[in-house]
């Protein structure tokens, strides 16, 4: 049976390490838009591998360190 | 409550369809006019310049951004969405009109309801994308 599964992730914690990083900086460092951070960051979106690993490189780690698989039940 | 871009342009598309579509079928609804060609051209008219005047607005006064894949997916989703409901309409309109229902409501009811339809998936589709902005 399929587990049940939820993308986690660090990039709000990740963005106060990194000199406090506005939502927009960032945004516009991965070519996207501060809602869509804003959405990924509540969990609300999954972003596209793409992202994941340009907002990855934006902190400089590992796609690991910023989206973690979190199965539930 | 902060609006992205793409939500201010998609406001500016949504509001002045709902005002003055709503305008108008209340006043088809009322019998107050029919569904006179030259009235709707009118009122397409008229949406169309408040449109193209709000983007215009938009584009000047808030800060542009550019789609991202999350804005194309909800897009997507809308336009899926809508398109299933305007084949669902599309097909009861014409079980209105090929089961004889046609001779009942009349044919400018027909017509006002095709409108109604094309209004109504439209809306659907901008509301859908307002929403999932949230």
């Amino acid at each position: 049976m399929k587990t049940k599964m939820k993308i986690g992730n660090q990039v709000r914690r990740l963005r106060f390490e990194h000199g406090q990083m506005t939502q927009q900086a960032l945004a516009e460092i991965v070519g996207a838009t501060r809602q869509t951070v804003l959405a990924i960051e509540a969990g609300k979106y999954a972003p596209s591998l793409e992202l994941a690993f340009r907002i990855a490189d934006a902190f400089g780690v590992g796609v690991e360190a910023v989206f973690q698989r979190e199965y539930l039940g | 409550m902060t609006l992205s871009y793409q939500e201010k342009l998609v406001w500016g598309q949504f509001l002045p369809m709902v005002l003055l579509y709503g305008y108008y079928f209340f006043r088809v609804a009322q019998g107050r006019h029919g569904v006179a060609a030259g009235s709707l051209v009118g009122v397409l008219v008229r949406i169309a310049v408040i449109q193209v005047i709000c983007s215009i607005l938009v584009a000047a006064l808030a800060q542009r951004e550019r789609r991202d894949e999350r804005d194309r997916l909800i897009e997507y989703k809308a336009f899926k969405l809508a398109y299933l409901s305007a084949i669902c309409a599309v097909f009861f309109v014409l079980w209105v009109v090929f089961s004889g229902g046609q001779a009942v409501v009349g044919r400018g009811m027909v017509v006002t309801c095709a409108l109604g339809v094309l209004v109504g998936v439209e809306m659907l589709r901008m509301g859908t994308i307002l929403v999932l902005h949230r």
